[in-house]
């Protein structure tokens, strides 16, 4: 079993005023035609003219989240940078692909191939902090972030680090959009946040988000101790509940020891049952909330939850506008997230305040 | 040939992203790369693309075409007496 690690700081830029303050705002912006999309920080702060011409939507979002989230940190150079993204740059991905096919398969630009590389973001990022470490990008849809996380608690385990840099990123474009649209990922109707997870129809709402945290080894400043991780790919909904159990058995916890729990309800018919059947056992005290009415839909959702539990314990607050289920405990201490994506890539994350 | 280069100055603005930047901020003389615009070995392959696609002008050695992209004066001459289109 691997060592508890510990969220030192975390970074968050969404669809909603995530990343100015760092905290969640009070007032959230609704889906505009069922897309959630990025509210941009301000790039010409960070950097010159120069730098950003080359730089896409993706890549300066993710820059802008990995160096406020190491300043946050007081850390200059993160000894590993690990992330994780289902699709990476789409943009430049598909300007590339435009490119291939307007020009034959001739001469194509360089800028939007090698940004559409998984791990470009990787890349700048260690340049910028001129850190030569281990860097490394996972691309595995629904579990991208979590590996990256897992690769980043086995780093600290074995002591090939003392800090992490780990986050995920996630675009969403208008032709991907149109494409997942003919795969029934979004609803059919125009819906809004307060209508998302009461509704009982097939479909989601889109939206991205970019997330990034220090993890580290050692308990000093750290926000909330990240306790452990279950992943499990297409499973029966008893062994999502078994495996949540035995994640809590090894950490000397019941259910009822839970404060809050997060939950990836995305309004989908088809899948929100998991998470009915799954909040059907947990105690009356305990807090039930949701965040993918604020986010939206996307691989790497669970991000957002990781950032919310990291605000929530530390803050010890949270918005009613994320309650599915009010519970009665004062403090919350002991946190479990379970998400997953359209059915298949199933996550269990176990927090805990730090003492 | 003015009229040309003020034209070629807009095709590197545009081929490069250079936002902000308008054609008479780039001098004809001036170096492209390293103290002049500071352009980099991504920027000439951008600039390699340029040439093939509005010139049919083929590069293949990234090397000759740093020559080539010296300034916008060697770069308009370069594309006057080897342009095909």
């Amino acid at each position: 079993m691997l060592d508890p690690v510990y969220i030192r700081a975390s970074r968050a830029v969404t669809a909603q005023d995530t990343f100015a303050a760092n905290s969640l705002p009070a007032v959230f912006s609704d889906a505009i035609n069922n897309t959630l999309s990025y509210l941009q920080p301000a790039y010409q702060d960070y950097f010159t003219i120069m730098q950003l011409r080359r730089m896409s939507r993706i890549t300066r979002i993710g820059m802008v989240a990995a160096i406020e989230c190491l300043r946050d940190a007081k850390l200059t150079h993160p000894q590993a940078i690990i992330t994780g993204t289902g699709k990476g740059s789409l943009s430049d991905t598909e300007k590339f692909i435009h490119n291939i096919m307007e020009f034959n398969e001739g001469t194509l630009n360089p800028t939007p191939f090698i940004q559409s590389t998984y791990n470009a973001l990787n890349g700048m990022i260690g340049l910028h902090h001129d850190s030569s470490s281990y860097n490394t990008t996972y691309v595995h849809r629904g579990f991208s972030l979590e590996h990256a996380i897992l690769d980043a608690m086995m780093h600290l385990h074995d002591g090939e680090a003392e800090n992490a840099l780990v986050g995920s990123f996630e675009e969403i474009t208008g032709e991907h959009f149109v494409i997942k649209e003919k795969m029934g990922y979004w609803k059919k109707e125009n819906i809004s946040r307060t209508e998302l997870l009461q509704a009982d129809t097939p479909g989601s709402i889109a939206g991205e988000g970019t997330f990034f945290f220090v993890l580290q080894k050692q308990p000093e400043d750290a926000m909330v101790r990240l306790n452990g991780m279950k992943l499990l790919f297409e499973p029966q909904e008893h062994q999502v509940r078994e495996q949540a159990q035995a994640l809590l058995n090894a950490n000397g916890l019941s259910w009822n020891d839970l404060d809050v729990v997060l939950l990836g309800n995305n309004g989908d018919n088809r899948f929100d049952h998991y998470y009915s059947n799954f909040a059907s056992q947990l105690s009356d005290e305990t807090h039930q909330l949701a965040f993918k009415h604020i986010c939206g839909e996307f691989d790497t959702a669970s991000g957002f939850a990781l950032w919310l539990t990291a605000h929530l314990v530390k803050e010890q607050e949270f918005s009613n506008d994320l309650l599915l289920k009010k519970g009665s405990r004062m403090r919350l201490r002991n946190v479990l997230i379970y998400n997953n994506y359209y059915g298949s890539h199933h996550a269990l994350y176990l927090l805990q305040e730090c003492q | 040939m003015e009229e040309f280069k003020r034209t070629l100055k807009q095709q590197i603005i545009d081929a490069l992203n250079l936002q902000g930047m308008k054609p008479e901020e780039i001098q004809d003389t001036a170096p492209l790369f390293n103290e002049g615009l500071g352009l980099d070995s991504i920027d000439s392959l951008e600039l390699i693309v340029l040439l093939e696609r509005n010139y049919g002008i083929k590069i293949e050695d990234p090397r000759e075409g740093r020559k080539v992209f010296e300034s916008v004066n060697v770069m308009a001459e370069y594309i006057q007496a080897n342009r095909k289109k």
